[in-house]
This record gives structure tokens, sequence and C-alpha cells, in this order.
């Protein structure tokens, strides 16, 4: 059924489709929305999960992954402080491997306060070991949300599927929302290798030796290694079962382009329309969009970009005293594997500011006039003489 | 799909840390500097309660649902809990811990609802006749039912010798029965008696049988209270126009007090004097308006329960505080006139004597038809045993009841000290105990001090009859309200009983007070603290982040596990009722 659906809405169809059985979460803008949705069809009996009410978002995490060990599918969502608040738990969830699926929207860290988009907050969980989706627009959060609860409970590692603030959860978009039936086909009731069980007794998560710990971590990064594969898998299915998929990257217009931009999110759906726009003009321009952020799809980013002459990267994220960081995983997939393309990493809409086409013909356009990768990102596009050109 | 490195992986590993096997093996206990102590401790109600009554037992067990149960705890202790829930003078609701939280419990309630609804054969568990003591008991008021009660529960014979024709002392012969209705007190002596009482009725000792005659007793227990109204002016009352309160209050219909144009002045302010003027104005079918009682202290020092105060204001009796008699003349026409001054009154604390004090030189006259005077009340002296000792009218006694003659002790109003019902029970239980330990020939003060509650002048008599127990309550402490975890009670008001209207009662005669409904009643006993009760709450199964607090099922009760308890005293600040206390390891 088509609808007219914000992100947030968006995000809580598809949480909704997946039939989970436990949701805990605790409001916090901009994610409020799914939450309030969520209790909505709750309050109408429609929901079919248990709805737990918590006191923070770290108790949220805790409800999920206790509720997960039972071997139930579990749902949570949240944004920015919460998520932070969470961070401690996120590291026990991958570590005991249970595939909970939360919405992460994008907003800034405090301080000081600020509500719009940026990624520093998931990007920040970037080694907690969970799986993490970068979206475009709101029919990609329904399908990814939807796609994520197959992958996590097929490689057992939990997923964060990252919607921008107000840029995807409160804009509202055509959503095509999949028959429940056909989602039910797709995706099959959660069946956990292992679970709590009281017939059963069992204790998770003791103490355990060294070469215990080393092991279940090398265990882990292996099922993030897979993670890629099921994604690429999952993705397939779920485009010839629904005609909708996304790829690990989304690569667009790259045959014989020049100069490649690589983003992620809302900047790569504007960055169409920049795009097309410069092709017009006959400028040999093209785009990478990285959807799957962990793990990082290196194989498939060193194949994308092996014809590009020159890779611009825009980072809504700053890492303080490094770069973006989108530009710097980048830069660590490509060492020694393409050598002498320069890669100038810009870092634009800190704080939700706007990057328009407008801004984004402007990254081209230093990028085709500067030569060499320069040691420090690029914040500034108006002051072309400071950038030396 | 299976994952590509997955399927590398040994199939039976688990992806995480999973174990099936116990973790009993880490000790944790080994790092505990302290450790948790279940112990049952007094709440301040049964530590203010004269006669001892473990009341949270009482109301954890009512909680279960369990009346009977509730009134065995206050039978017990109490002899007469129908009695006490009716005119107690109820300390133990002053000293509530939960009047610190909102309104304090209402005890007194609770124990009558006990007392009208549980059903206890008493003779259960008592031994009966077990041993071949005779004890005599003169006087069948609070005190010497309570002797006769508890040393026939102990095993001991007990004839029971009262002067007057029904047993009941000043129960029956000094409380009105609007406030104590007489089918209550006969079960209450029904429930004595059956413990195989021996009661000689219209005997008294020293007149009708000599004292000589109870030597074949192995102990004698005086309890014959305080049988005359003291007089206060020395006229001829023999046409009855001025009478003492206790002799009204005997037979009200005796004194043709009926007419209501009489003119009729009570003079006093205790329970006797409120009492007759009540009594009587229920003789008058409620009216009232020739009632005057004229008291000497003001209305906060009167000493008459401040409810019954209340309760004969709202039916309409006149009280004049600060006044005393001053001079009495026969009048003409009316047969009195009587002059009377402003007074204070000051109260020795200790032994309780009475100063009444003339202020200024103000006089007032009021004529009066007949005059009732509650002023005090004294003891008969002429038929006790030659040589015992006697001083300021009562019989002195050492704080055990033993008097100065072998083989005699006493208590009750006769001994002195507070006139309640409640300390005349208490009196009575003391004498058991000094009885006990004479035949015994155990030292009565030791006895004392092991059952005694915290620092107060009772003790628990059950204590004393079962020596040591499984879990035994310790009697010396006594929990205060900040041992209390509020966090787990919510606010309540106070159930209170419900009254008959004073219109309605003042002309029927009917128990003024119908007692706390069942409904509320069990809202009543869920607002009990229970302080230093264990209640099987298991709030500290809860809290134990150790899994480390056991219950013995068949006891009942709670104790820790030593080999995994780290000591953190998490149970013991969540206790509810200060039940569970740290005390240190030994280093």
């Amino acid at each position: 059924m088509r609808m007219f659906l914000t992100g947030n809405h968006a995000a809580a169809y598809g949480a909704r489709l997946a039939r989970p059985q436990v949701i805990a979460a605790y409001p916090i803008t901009p994610q409020s929305p799914i939450y309030e949705k969520l209790s909505e069809w709750d309050g109408q009996g429609v929901l079919g999960a248990r709805m737990m009410r918590v006191e923070s978002e770290h108790s949220a995490m805790a409800a999920c992954i206790s509720a997960s060990l039972t071997g139930v599918r579990t749902f949570t969502a949240t944004a920015s402080q919460g998520l932070a608040l969470m961070h401690e738990l996120l590291h026990f969830a991958s570590g005991m491997r249970v595939p909970i699926v939360l919405v992460n929207v994008n907003r800034s860290m405090a301080g000081p306060w600020s509500f719009w988009s940026e990624q520093t907050d998931s990007l920040s969980q970037r080694d907690t070991g969970w799986l993490q989706f970068y979206v475009a627009d709101n029919q990609e959060a329904l399908d990814t949300v939807i796609q994520a609860f197959k992958i996590s409970e097929t490689v057992l590692l939990p997923t964060i599927v990252v919607l921008e603030a107000f840029y995807i959860s409160h804009f509202m978009e055509p959503v095509e929302v999949p028959d429940q039936r056909l989602i039910d086909e797709f995706l099959p009731p959660f069946e956990p290798p292992f679970k709590l069980d009281t017939d059963n007794p069992a204790s998770f998560c003791q103490v355990v030796s060294q070469s215990q710990y080393a092991e279940f971590r090398i265990q882990r990064h292996m099922a993030m290694e897979d993670a890629l594969e099921v994604a690429e898998v999952v993705d397939k299915e779920y485009r010839e079962r629904f005609g909708r998929g996304y790829g690990l990257l989304e690569c667009y217009r790259l045959e014989d382009a020049d100069t490649v931009l690589v983003t992620a999110a809302t900047i790569g759906s504007t960055a169409r329309v920049a795009i097309d726009a410069l092709r017009e003009e006959g400028r040999k321009v093209g785009m990478v969009r990285i959807r799957l952020f962990r793990p990082f799809p290196k194989a498939k980013l060193i194949e994308a970009l092996k014809h590009a002459k020159k890779i611009a990267v825009i980072d809504r994220n700053l890492s303080p005293g490094q770069e973006g960081v989108f530009c710097e995983e980048l830069k660590s997939a490509l060492y020694s594997r393409i050598n002498g393309i320069p890669v100038f990493g810009f870092v634009l809409g800190l704080g939700g500011t706007n990057v328009s086409p407008l801004h984004i013909k402007k990254v081209f356009d230093i990028a085709e006039k500067m030569n060499d990768t320069p040691l420090k990102p690029i914040v500034n596009i108006e002051d072309e003489d400071a950038l030396g050109i | 799909m299976v994952p590509p490195n997955r399927a590398v992986l040994n199939k039976s590993e688990p992806l995480t840390a999973v174990s099936f096997d116990t973790s009993l093996i880490f000790k944790t206990g080994s790092q505990r500097a302290e450790r948790p102590v279940f112990v049952n401790k007094v709440a301040p109600c049964s530590h203010a309660c004269p006669i001892g009554i473990d009341i949270p037992a009482a109301f954890h067990r009512a909680s279960r649902g369990d009346i009977d149960g509730a009134l065995r705890i206050y039978l017990e202790e109490n002899p007469l809990p129908g009695v006490c829930g009716r005119v107690c003078y109820h300390p133990c609701e002053a000293e509530c811990n939960r009047g610190n939280f909102d309104e304090s419990i209402n005890t007194r309630s609770f124990e009558r609802f006990l007392s009208d609804r549980g059903q206890v054969d008493i003779r259960t568990g008592a031994a009966v006749h077990s041993r071949r003591e005779g004890i005599a008991i003169i006087g069948s008021g609070p005190a010497g039912l309570s002797a006769a009660y508890h040393l026939a529960r102990s095993g001991y014979h007990i004839t029971l010798f009262e002067a007057k024709s029904e047993p009941g002392g000043m129960l029956r012969y000094g409380i009105p029965s609007y406030r104590l209705p007489r089918p209550i007190l006969d079960r209450e002596i029904e429930r004595i008696h059956s413990l195989g009482i021996q009661t000689r009725l219209g005997a008294t000792v020293g007149k009708d049988l000599s004292f000589k005659e109870l030597e074949s007793f192995d102990a004698v227990f005086i309890s014959i209270g305080l049988q005359s109204g003291t007089t206060l002016f020395e006229t001829d009352s023999s046409e009855g126009d001025i009478l003492t309160g206790l002799d009204f209050l005997a037979d009200p219909q005796r004194w043709s007090l009926e007419d209501d144009t009489q003119k009729t002045l009570i003079i006093g302010g205790g329970n006797v004097a409120i009492d007759a003027a009540r009594s009587l104005l229920r003789l008058r079918k409620g009216k009232g308006g020739n009632i005057t009682v004229l008291v000497p202290e003001s209305r906060d020092q009167m000493p008459a329960l401040p409810e019954e105060v209340k309760e004969a204001l709202e039916e309409g009796v006149a009280i004049l505080n600060g006044w005393a008699p001053h001079r009495l003349h026969r009048g003409n026409g009316s047969p009195f006139s009587l002059d009377f001054c402003r007074a204070e009154v000051k109260r020795d604390e200790e032994s309780g004597a009475v100063e009444i004090i003339r202020v200024g030189e103000e006089i007032r006259k009021y004529t009066a038809d007949r005059i009732i005077v509650a002023i005090g009340q004294s003891m008969k002296s002429d038929n006790l045993p030659e040589g015992i000792e006697i001083r300021q009218g009562k019989i002195v006694t050492d704080p055990f009841g033993r008097t100065s003659l072998p083989k005699v002790f006493a208590g009750g109003d006769a001994i002195g000290g507070k006139a309640f019902v409640a300390d005349a029970i208490a009196s009575g239980k003391m004498g058991a105990l000094s009885i006990s330990c004479f035949i015994e020939g155990r030292d009565v003060e030791t006895a004392f001090e092991t059952h005694q509650i915290g620092n107060s002048q009772t003790f628990s008599f059950q204590h004393f009859i079962e020596g040591p127990q499984e879990n035994p309550v310790d009697l010396k402490r006594v929990v205060s309200f900040d041992q209390i975890n509020t966090l787990f009670f919510s606010r309540a008001a106070r159930n209170n009983p419900d009254e008959l209207e004073p219109e309605a009662r003042k002309k029927t005669g009917e128990e003024v007070n119908c007692g706390v409904d069942p409904a509320r009643m069990d809202e009543e006993i869920s607002r009990c603290f229970r302080c230093g009760t264990c209640s099987d709450c298991e709030i500290c199964l809860d809290f134990c982040p150790d899994i480390s607090i056991m219950r013995d099922a068949q006891l009942g009760i709670y104790s820790f596990d030593a080999d995994y308890c780290k000591g953190c005293g998490v149970c013991s600040v969540a206790c509810p009722r200060g039940v569970i206390e740290m005390v240190g390891e030994p280093r």
C-alpha cells in the first residue's frame, strides 16, 4: 500500500511489519514519533508486541538484551544523547550476540544543545560491534529496518539503522508499505541457536578467561565479516520479492566518472540532483553513497572507485583532531590498493546545516582544481584563496 | 543461509559466554565484612502496651486472613481483648511508628475486631491442671481474672472468690454498658472459666470465710480493688441525695434519679464522673438539661479519656472546668446549695496524688437536688488478712506483687499505680509470674528481666511459658521510626469506627462505638508497618544481588547463605520493617 509518511513513521511501519515481540524504548527528539506511533498501535491492540516503559535508554537496551536472550525479536529506537546513554550496553548486546534492531535518528550531540542532523552520535558507536546502515530516504528507512532483522538474525549481531534528523525523520514522502503476508514470507520467526530457557538453566555473560575472551572477540569480528555477504544476499532477495534493493553502496553515474563524490545518507540523494546537472554540462562526475558503514564494504568500494581519478568525500560529522569519519575510513580502505588517487575530505552540514546541490557542485569544482590530498579536512568551501586554488 | 565464517566454526561451541554448569564454585562470601542478621524485634506499640501484646504479629496473621490466629496472639497475653478493644486508653496508638508517617494504626478497633470475629479455644495448647498446686484469687476484677487466667494456663488449680453476685469487678459494676455491653464481658469471662477455674460468688473472704480457711492453698492473690467511692461531705447521705459515682454506676436504677426535672450535680473529672453523667443521661432518656459535671481540672487536664469527654459533650452533658466544691449548705426549698471556687489541680506524676488549689476569691453558688461525688476510690481494708502491710490505703507490695505476708500476693487497684483496665490486667499477669516463680522456686526478678519487653514495666507471658523459641524475638530492642523503610508504604487515612448518632445513642443506651466494618478493617490491617516482625514480604529476596537469602519452608524463617552473601547490606536497607541488620564479621 502506498502511504504518505514521515521517515519516523516509515521506520515504525517497518518495525511493526517485522513482528517484534518486545519493544523497549524511551522517547527523545527527534525519535519520539516512532515510539508514539508504536504506542498508538499498542493502544489499538494491533501491535502484537509487548511495549515496555523504561526509565532510560540504558534500561531500554538492557531490557532488549534480556528479552532477546529469551529468543524473542526485539526492537528499539533512540537518538543522540539516548544512544550515548546506551553505549555501555551496546557492547554487551553485540558481545552476547543478540540480534536487536535499533533505529537511531541522527542528532547532534550536546553541548551546546542542538537537535539537528549530525552523524557523530552513531559514528561514536563504531567499535561497539553493531552493524550500521545509513539510509537516504523514507522508503529506504522502512525497507532497511525489515532487512536489518533478517541480517542480524542470520549473523547474530545487532543492527543500527540510521535516519537523519528532520531530513528523514520529519519529512513526508510517498512510501510503499509492503503487504504483511509477503513480509512474513521474507522474514520467518526468530529462532536463535541458544536462548534463556527455564527448563534448561544456563547463565550468560559470565567472567571468562583471557584466551576465551580473545576467542569470542575474533568470532564476533568474523560474524561482522559474514555480515557483508549476508547483507548483500538479503538485499538481493528483498529486491526479488519487493522490487526494491539498495546494495551495500549506491553507485550513481560512475561510468567514465573522473571525479567521484563519496558520501552517505541524505547528502547522497541531494548529490544525485547536482550530478545530473553537472553531467548536463558534460562534466564527468559520479557518486558512491555508502549505505553500510559497519561492516565497512572495503572490497565493494575499491571496485567502485578503481577508475576514479579524484575522490571527494562529504562528511556530516567531524572527528576532532582528525577529519570526517567516512573520509578516514575510505582512505584506510584504499590505502595500498588504489594508490595515487587524491582524496579530498569535506566536512559540511554540521549541526544540521543544509548541504544543497550548489554546495555539492562547489565540492566538485574544488576537487577538480586541487591536486594533492590535503592533510586537513576542508571545512570552508567559499574561500578558494585559503585552499590555494 | 549459514554465514560463511560460522560454517567453519565448531557448531557445538556457543557464540557467547554461556554456562550450563553452576557458578557456585565462586564463593563470593569470602568478600564479606558484614553479615545480615534476621532478628524480629519489638514494635513500639507492644512496648507501650501495659500488657505487652505482640501487636504486629497479630496484624501479620490477620493480613493473611488468619483472624483466629491473630486473636490467639492477643490471648497469649491478654485474657480480655473484647474489653480492652472497647475501653482501653490505647497507649499503643500514641507510640505507633505510623503516627510519624500519616496517622497511627487504629489498634484498639483491631483488638475489638479480633475478639468479635475470632474463634479460639484457649484450652488448646494450655496445660490445664497439669500441676497439683492450688491458688486462691480474691476478687474477680480485671487483675484477678488476669492472674487466674495466666496461672490456669500454666497448669495451676484456681479458685476465684468474688464478694458480689457476678464476676467482673469494676468491668461489670463500674463501666457502663454503652461502653462495654454485658454479653461481651460475659463471653470473655466464660472463656477464662473454660480453663477449669472454680468460682465462688457472693463469698467475701475475711467475712464469709476466714483467711485461715485459705491455708490449704499454695498461694493467695488479693485483687479486691478500690470498692468505695471517696466521700466529700460530712453529711448524712442515707436518703440517697448524695451518693458516690461508684454506687450509682453499680446499679443506676436503684437511686430514683430518673426524674429529669431534678437538678443533679456530678463532681469529678475522671472516667467515673463522665460515665455517671452519661449513664444518668440515658436513665433520663436523653434529657440532659439538669445534669452538670463540675470538674476541678481544666479540660486538657481531665483524667477521663478524651474520647469519652468528647462523646459526653456531643450528647449535651454540661461540663464546667476549673471549679472545685467549697462548701455545702442545706438549702430552703431546693435540698442543696453548693459554693464552689476557682481551682487548679496539681498532679504528682509519680504517685498520682492530686492536689486541688483554690485560685482567687471568686465563689459561685449552685443549687442541686442530687449530688454524685466521683472524686476517687478507696479500699475497704477491714477484711484483709491480719498483719498485711497497708500504706496510704493501699496494700504494700514489691514490683512483683509480693506483700509483707508469705504466700500472699496482691495486684490491681488495691496496690495502687495506674487505674486503667489494661494496667490491672498487667498487674494480674505480674502476680501470676510471681506466684509461678514462688511455687517453682525460681527467681522472679531474673524471670521478669529475661522476658521483659524493652525497658517497659511488662513482659511476655507467652515467652515465659514457652521458654527458648525457634525464632526468638529480641524483646529488648524496640524498632524506631527511622528503621522503617517508608518507601514501601503509601499514605492512607486511618479507619475510625462508626459511632451511633448522639441523639439516638443517649436515648437507647446502646453501645456507642460500632467498631470498624470488615472491609475498612482490611484496609487498616494493611496499613500496619508490622515494625520488627518479618512478614514474609520477601523484599530482601528480590533485592539480594547474590540470591543469598534463604527461606526455611518449614519454619517460615529466613537466613543468609554464608558462602555467597557479599555483605552488601542491600537487604538490610530494603527491609521495610527493621528486621534485618548488618553486624561486623569477626576479623
